[in-house]
């Protein structure tokens, strides 16, 4: 294979990254531009191209969607995380909540402390995919802000905050999520109609492997289990970005919780607090910055949203 | 109403288009001529500014042709674009005139 078929080979690749439409309308041409501006004998994109195909996908993908494009792929991504959300949550949590109390001595007040906490929460869970599963969109995001108040409150409970870790920022996020997927929407009746039994099968199985790692790997060496669930977690995600639209906007939507979970395990407990170091308190700005700097990322990609919202409005709409 | 100013890429693309249809690669050949070659444009850069100017209805498809079994398609100016550009322009000229004259209270142009 000469020269330009292999650069022509990874343009492609790197154009990959803009968005289907704006592929169909300008990737032949942009890969014309591009391979008239090559040199003879380049066979890599160079440095500043590179950077500027980056930086052109992001502004495409940043600039507000025109009407009937992609915004119904983003609503039918939240439809279907409103439904599998709950399923994921119950998968994950019910496996390791469970072996986690099969290791305590039943009727001990860790036991039992324990034992009252799970219920509320898995009870919680299980009432709102109850709820998502049968359609009732408005009830089921009752029950999820109330899942959300109470969590808020186990936190502000909790001796100097120190429930404010990677795990409780994980439930904090989670429930956040599910209370926005079913309010926006068309929520659980429009998920009804794309979700299919692989889409259960994968939203239990994923959870329940990585619990499954979490727990009886993590047994025998942490580190081996921390470092499963980590690139799994990351795998999965990648997976889904190359998967479909759809899946793609699914797992911009969970890279959020996605985040804490593989903050649990990729850093140590003694720095942010582990799931069983609840009372190890605010443990320096390592801590802080873990835990807030995803919210300060998503407040900038918001900012810059609203800022192009306002300036690519149509002359009329900004006057009124 | 007062419009914002254009970026300088923006204004640059404009401009190139302003002498007649132009494709991709000419546009940016043209803006780094226009600019002393200090403006260089990339093709992401270059198509992110193409395609909302398009969605804007500043600047239009013109043509599509096949060279050397590559597609080349040639933008143009609309009419909202040109006016567009023109009132840059008499901004740029007003914005000028006023410092040009407070530079001659000051003492004169070097």
């Amino acid at each position: 294979m000469n020269a330009a078929a292999v650069l022509e080979g990874r343009y492609r690749r790197l154009l990959a990254i803009y968005p289907a439409e704006h592929r169909r309308k300008h990737q032949d041409e942009m890969l014309g531009v591009l391979m008239t501006g090559a040199r003879a004998g380049q066979h890599r994109p160079g440095l500043a191209d590179t950077a500027d195909l980056i930086w052109g996908a992001l502004l495409i993908r940043l600039r507000p969607a025109r009407p009937g494009t992609a915004w119904p792929l983003w609503r039918d991504a939240l439809a279907v995380v409103s439904v599998l959300l709950p399923l994921m949550v119950l998968a994950y949590s019910g496996l390791l909540n469970v072996a986690t109390l099969a290791t305590l001595r039943a009727g001990s007040p860790i036991f039992n402390a324990l034992a009252g906490y799970d219920a509320k929460f898995l009870g919680g869970w299980a009432i709102v995919a109850a709820l998502a599963l049968l359609r009732l969109r408005r009830t089921a995001a009752l029950a999820a802000t109330a899942l959300l108040l109470w969590l808020v409150y186990s936190i502000a409970d909790a001796p100097n905050w120190s429930y404010i870790d990677a795990p409780s920022m994980r439930s904090l996020t989670v429930a956040g999520l599910e209370i926005a997927a079913l309010v926006a929407w068309p929520g659980p009746r429009r998920a009804m109609q794309i979700i299919n039994w692989r889409h259960y099968t994968l939203a239990l199985a994923i959870p329940l492997g990585l619990a499954s790692v979490s727990n009886w790997v993590g047994l025998a060496d942490p580190a081996v289990s921390d470092s499963i669930v980590i690139t799994a977690c990351a795998v999965t995600l990648a997976g889904m970005t190359l998967a479909s639209p759809l899946a793609q906007r699914m797992a911009a939507f969970l890279a959020l919780p996605a985040y804490y979970l593989i903050a649990t395990f990729l850093v140590p407990p003694s720095m942010i607090g582990g799931p069983y170091e609840v009372t190890s308190g605010w443990q320096g700005p390592l801590r802080v910055m873990v835990t807030c700097a995803p919210f300060a990322v998503l407040l900038c990609v918001a900012l810059v949203v609203a800022l192009r919202s306002v300036r690519h409005a149509p002359v009329d709409s900004r006057e009124a | 109403m007062s419009q914002r100013p254009l970026q300088e890429p923006t204004f640059l693309i404009l401009t190139a288009l302003a002498a007649g249809t132009q494709h991709g690669y000419g546009i940016m050949t043209d803006v780094a001529s226009i600019s002393g070659g200090r403006v260089k444009l990339r093709a992401g850069t270059l198509y992110a500014a193409l395609d909302r100017l398009t969605s804007e209805n500043l600047v239009e498809v013109d043509r599509e042709e096949i060279v050397d079994t590559r597609l080349r398609r040639y933008y143009r100016l609309t009419p909202p674009g040109a006016q567009r550009l023109a009132a840059e322009v008499e901004r740029i000229r007003a914005h000028s005139a006023v410092a040009a004259q407070r530079l001659d209270l000051l003492g004169g142009l070097a």
